[in-house]
């Protein structure tokens, strides 16, 4: 027979875990804005569980907060924040620029008026990943019996060392930690998809860092996303740093970014085309950075 | 003139459709319901080549509120349809050779049910060699789709002397361009509802030939086709795509068979599983030419995946081989063609029918041959093209037309023209830039030795409106406006004295169909036979009724005036409560046809130019169109806002054809099954600079008035862009959609 | 069929009713919750202003608006508008036509109109919120609406209309 769904709004994270305590994991899913889930049933890729539960009514992981630990200062942010909330945030706007900038382009303002930091994080391909990655987040998740703190990098890992298997536990939130020397500091996001807007990404690049008054580059952390999973560019950041911008060191870059980062092919572009991509990004984003430095008047400081 | 709302002045009217198409108000025929109405579905293969062992239909039908389900043992009539030649089932009995063959349809009492039902059919299947390329189903060992084997169709067009010809030539370009399958993408996808009533069947669905419909489904139905009523616009968008029959047979023979409304509407993704897409062709042409820039011989083979079944695949085909000749005078030319069955989805009528592929390739060769002799690419062309009482592309006697001419000289009128020689700025030593130019002539109506009728009827109606019938269908392009400006134009008179039909077999009379760019044309003239007895019986009877004499009559704002006063003698309405008998005027005549036996030839052209510029990233290969111009020769412009309309929007679905637009199929089965992965353009991806510019002058004495401009606006966009792709990067591209990974390269590689 | 919801945090199973706002109207409706809005209007109300075409939020064509915001009507779960305010394009044009539709209809910004109401109900949202919407923002407002005929120069038009007071 058809059935009915049943739906849950528990109003804390402690009720959503007890509901799902009694279900099979495949009785039920967790459910924020629900766009990607809607889709993924629609178009039958998989089979809408009877027991949706959702999460938005869970006020705690829908804010974005600052908060100090250990004496620094956080930006925290629920999972159930809408990426239209992100877009807006000032805190975000100050202190994460390219996390605003991931979110702006995801789809479309439509869809971002619904759909949740979380839910982008638990696609796994979703594109604010890779500004995550190279703001070095934290993500917070509750188990049953307490939050537990995971690196981005650390789930990554656990996810594909599990085969991807659905994670069972509740993202509360993310976290990042504030960079007090904002002023001197670049961040870039960049997302190619096969047409302007309101698609899919082929990959996006992200990056951090400064360029310090030498003219060298400092504490960069790169990030790519568009093969299975989204990676730290780590060999590319190692290189980077202390080094002056210039033909060489970009060409040494393209180069450690090509070894480096694993695409993957799909129907609309393949491996090379998509590697070529993140390295050619990742290197015009640097170079736009030496040029905004010299810009700002750093140029003197270099050649003097 | 460039064309646009200030320079159209009072022309630039407000649709008549418009104000229930932006308020919601618009019904549209997949938005109707009836009381007791059932839902349908159709059942389609799980494979795109297969033998079917069994169809068990018996646990769908057991199941609750399931009310019919239908397989190929149900239908009264013909088991078959299309346009041409009607080889496609309705329901398949023995063979699969698609996954968007019908094999059931069922009607449940919600939609829920139906698609439930759906799943509870139990179909064997024994899978068979799937032919995923026309080269595939070449093979001689391939298995036979079809009794007849698997080519629909092939042209071979020939003049001169291939051999003798490529002698003379100092230089030949050959090159292969391949295309991509198209999908028409109308947001609206296709349905409507089926209603029954005594010994009758009304049909609300979409097409854009409602006598054609009823003829193919009183031949399914097994009944006459005045017991079928063909209720068809509006319509959602169609650019061809609703042209061949779709939910019309399964909601005909559900509601029949269940005595019961049925409404049909299909998702997304069986639209695009079961729907037409435009013919993905691979056309390879050597062109050659003397010294002095002559073009001396061409020789052109198209290969043509027309999918399972046939539609107009046939047509297309002969389109495409009449418009591989293009506007240029060749003395030797080969063209064959060849239109081959294969497993893959099927093709079928869109905007430009076959021109699209081939004029990207034929403009592509001009622009390479004039490299190759360092000749500016629109001198090449000027020196080869038709002038005005040149014969057609395949030596047929044509209207004389020097547009070609004409488009050639005013797109110089574009800003982009100036720019074309010029260095171009760019932000960043990545972006390239580049600008194009194309040229095209297209053919309107449907060629030689097709039936190609057209007819109309106005009368006086009883509530004092002059009233016209068409068969003819508005899917947006704006007929409804077009009708109200002509009428207007002809009696003077309001708009609220016009009532205007369409798309209803009961009401209007046949009118052939509304494509190929054909209906303004047919409009303008039936209107032109009409007004005159139409005027003289009206004016006899208002004659009759006031004493005026009727050489004294004019018609005017809410009734009739004399001549030389400003005061209205009678109101329509009062002429209309004394009787409208006499006051009907119908015309039935035939679209202009070539009189030499071309079959496929065409008659009336109308002609476009092309101006494009594009920004290259090089570091992703993407292409972003800064600015379009276009320059149109179609004669006099009736309706200014529908004429932009479909130049700029006709335009943009090139742009995605060339840029974005392709429906994959990997062994035959859609990958693109959705719009998150067959990407259509969204605002972004269009530029805001693109303009228009109509060229209204006809030869003198040209008796054929305004040509219609539906698919001329999507014909030269795509080599005109290829060739600004060039300019910009110097690379040339062969295959569309453009994949940016040919374009991408490695600046930062030092040395490289 | 039974529509059952269960409560925040308990297990009692009650009959659901779906509260919620439509056009300025309280409305309550026995509804499976995880039933798409769409369906709720264009099926259950006869609401047909609203459009379906792609159903995966990704043409624009049953956009509507939730407490203001757009959103599409077929990514929208019954339980996601309870207590909220959803106007569809018939809300928006109850009493006369709005500026907006004026623009579309004065400037070519439709052709078979299929995708209008939708285009309609987003500029709406952007100007709701921003009332001096600059040419720019109006246009990222529509970047999630497909339209198939216009090629968008008609939309266009209707952009640089209704912000050609704001953009100098």
């Amino acid at each position: 027979m058809i059935t009915t769904k049943k739906i849950w709004r528990p109003q804390n994270v402690t009720e959503a875990w007890q509901i799902q305590k009694n279900l099979d994991s495949a009785e039920y899913c967790f459910v924020s804005g629900g766009t990607w889930l809607r889709t993924q049933w629609e178009a039958k890729l998989r089979s809408m569980p009877s027991h949706l539960i959702s999460l938005e009514q869970i006020e705690e992981m829908r804010v974005v907060k600052e908060r100090l630990s250990f004496g620094k200062r956080e930006i925290v942010i629920g999972s159930q924040v809408t990426l239209a909330t992100c877009i807006q945030h000032p805190l975000l706007q100050k202190y994460l620029p390219s996390l605003v900038s991931a979110c702006r382009r995801i789809a479309a303002p439509s869809i971002r008026n619904q759909a949740t930091i979380g839910g982008n994080i638990s696609t796994v391909a979703g594109d604010t990943l890779p500004v995550w990655f190279v703001y070095k987040a934290k993500m917070r998740w509750f188990n049953g019996h307490e939050i537990e703190t995971e690196s981005i990098d650390q789930w990554i890992l656990s996810l594909q060392a599990h085969n991807f298997e659905r994670d069972p536990r509740i993202l509360v939130d993310v976290i990042v930690e504030i960079d007090e020397r904002q002023e001197d500091q670049f961040s870039f996001f960049t997302k190619v998809g096969r047409r302007e807007t309101f698609t899919a990404s082929l990959v996006t690049v992200a990056g951090k860092g400064r360029i310090d008054e030498g003219g060298k580059f400092q504490h960069v952390s790169l990030s790519a996303g568009g093969g299975k999973v989204p990676v730290r560019l780590l060999e590319a950041e190692l290189e980077l740093e202390g080094k002056e911008g210039c033909p060489s060191l970009f060409q040494a870059i393209y180069k450690q970014v090509m070894k480096q980062y694993n695409a993957t092919s799909d129907p609309f572009a393949s491996e090379t085309y998509k590697k070529r991509m993140v390295a050619n990004l990742i290197v015009s984003e640097l170079i736009k950075q030496v040029e905004k430095w010299e810009a700002g008047g750093g140029m003197n400081v270099a050649r003097s | 003139m460039w064309l646009d709302r200030n320079t159209s002045g009072q022309k630039w009217k407000v649709r008549p459709d418009g104000e229930e198409k932006v308020t919601g108000k618009l019904r549209y025929l997949t938005d109707m319901t009836f009381p007791n109405m059932l839902f349908g579905r159709v059942l389609r293969s799980a494979h795109p080549h297969a033998r079917i062992i069994s169809i068990d239909p018996s646990k769908a039908l057991a199941y609750p509120g399931v009310m019919a389900v239908l397989t190929h043992q149900d239908i009264p009539g013909l088991n078959g349809f299309g346009i041409s030649t009607p080889d496609q089932p309705v329901f398949c009995e023995d063979v699969v050779r698609f996954e968007g063959d019908a094999i059931a349809a069922v009607a449940a009492k919600t939609k829920e049910i139906a698609e439930k039902a759906l799943s509870l059919i139990q179909v064997e299947y024994e899978r068979l060699p799937v032919l995923d390329t026309p080269e595939a189903a070449l093979h001689p060992q391939a298995p036979l789709l079809h009794p007849d084997g698997n080519i629909l169709h092939q042209t071979d067009y020939h003049r001169g002397d291939m051999e003798e010809g490529f002698e003379q030539c100092d230089y030949v370009v050959e090159e292969t361009y391949v295309t991509p399958r198209q999908m028409h993408t109308y947001l609206e996808t296709e349905g409507g509802v089926f209603v029954p009533e005594e010994g009758k069947l009304t049909v609300y669905a979409p097409t854009q030939h409602g006598y054609k419909d009823r003829m193919q489904l009183a031949r399914i139905v097994n009944c006459n086709e005045e017991q079928i009523r063909v209720i068809s616009s509006p319509i959602g968008g169609s650019f061809g795509g609703k042209d061949e029959l779709n939910v019309q047979p399964y909601g005909a023979l559900l509601a029949l068979y269940c005595a019961q409304p049925v409404k049909m509407h299909y998702s997304r993704w069986e639209s695009v599983t079961a729907g037409l897409k435009r013919h993905p062709m691979k056309v390879t042409m050597k062109t050659g030419m003397n010294s002095d820039g002559k073009l001396l011989a061409h020789q052109v083979n198209i290969l043509s995946d027309t999918g399972a079944y046939s539609t107009l695949g046939g047509p297309v085909l002969n389109f495409a081989t009449e418009h591989a000749v293009g506007p240029y005078i060749i003395p030797h030319v080969d063209v064959k063609g060849q239109a081959v069955y294969t497993n893959n989805g099927v093709s079928g009528e869109f905007r430009g029918f076959g021109g699209n592929q081939v004029i990207f390739a034929l403009e592509g060769q001009l622009d390479r041959l004039a490299e190759k002799i360092k000749m500016d690419p629109w001198e090449l062309r000027k020196k080869n093209m038709r002038t005005l009482h040149d014969l057609g592309p395949m030596g047929q006697r044509v209207v004389p037309t020097n547009g070609p001419e004409q488009v050639w000289e005013a797109i110089k009128q574009s800003p982009l023209w100036e720019k074309k020689n010029k260095d171009k700025k760019v932000s960043k030593p990545w972006i390239k830039r580049g600008i194009g130019v194309a040229l095209a002539m297209h053919g309107s109506g449907l060629g030689y030795g097709i039936p190609d009728h057209a007819g109309g009827l106005i009368r006086l109606n009883q509530a004092g409106k002059i009233e016209v019938a068409f068969g003819h269908e508005e899917f947006g392009q704006g007929l409804l406006g077009t009708l109200e400006i002509l009428l207007q134009d002809h009696f003077d008179c309001n708009k609220a004295d016009l009532s205007i039909v369409i798309g209803d077999t009961d009401l209007v009379p046949p009118s052939g169909s509304s494509t190929a760019s054909r209906t303004t044309n047919m409009v303008w003239q039936a209107l032109n036979r009409l007004k005159g007895p139409f005027l003289e019986a009206l004016f006899l009877k208002v004659s009759q009724l006031t004493g005026v004499s009727k050489e004294e009559l004019r018609t005017g704002p809410g009734g009739i005036y004399a001549v030389t006063k400003d005061e209205r003698i009678i109101t329509y309405s009062d002429i209309a409560k004394s009787g409208t008998q006499d006051l009907e005027c119908s015309t039935q005549f035939h679209y202009p046809v070539t009189p030499d036996p071309v079959m496929g030839g065409h008659y009336l052209y109308t002609s476009t130019s092309v101006i494009a510029e594009v920004e290259v990233n090089v570091l992703t290969g993407m292409v972003k169109v800064m600015r379009v111009d276009h320059a149109v020769a179609a004669g006099p412009v009736i309706n200014p806002m529908g004429y932009v309309g479909q130049i700029e929007g006709g335009s943009i679905m090139a742009l995605g054809f060339t840029l974005t637009e392709d429906a994959v199929m990997n062994e035959s089965r859609y990958v693109t099954k959705n719009l998150d992965t067959y990407l259509i353009p969204t605002i972004f991806d269009v530029p805001e600079e693109h303009h228009v510019k109509a060229i209204e002058q006809l030869p003198e004495g040209d008796p054929f008035g305004p040509r219609g401009v539906g698919e001329v606006g999507s014909v030269a966009l795509a080599p005109a862009l290829v060739s600004a792709i060039k300019d910009a990067t110097g690379i040339w591209v062969t295959e569309l959609p453009v994949k940016p990974e040919q374009l991408q390269k490695a600046p930062f590689l030092i040395n490289c | 069929m039974s529509q059952k919801l269960n409560p925040i945090g308990t297990n009692q199973e009650t009959e659901h009713k779906l509260s919620f706002e439509l056009n300025g109207k309280p409305i309550s409706l026995p509804v499976d919750p995880s039933r798409r809005l769409v369906d709720i209007l264009r099926n259950d109300l006869g609401l047909t202003g609203t459009k379906v075409s792609c159903e995966i939020g990704r043409c624009g064509a049953c956009m509507v608006l939730v407490d203001g915001k757009q959103q599409n009507s077929c990514l929208t779960m019954a339980y996601q508008c309870e207590g909220k305010k959803v106007v569809t394009i018939e809300g928006i044009s109850e009493n006369k036509i709005d500026p907006i539709q004026q623009a579309f209809l004065e400037e070519g910004g439709f052709q078979c109109g299929y995708c209008t109401p939708g285009m309609v109900v987003s500029v709406k949202a952007l100007l709701m919120e921003r009332p001096h919407a600059t040419f720019e923002e109006l246009k990222e407002g529509v970047a999630g609406n497909l339209c198939r005929c216009t090629g968008y120069g008609g939309i266009y038009r209707v952009l640089r209309k209704l912000t050609s007071c704001e953009d100098k």
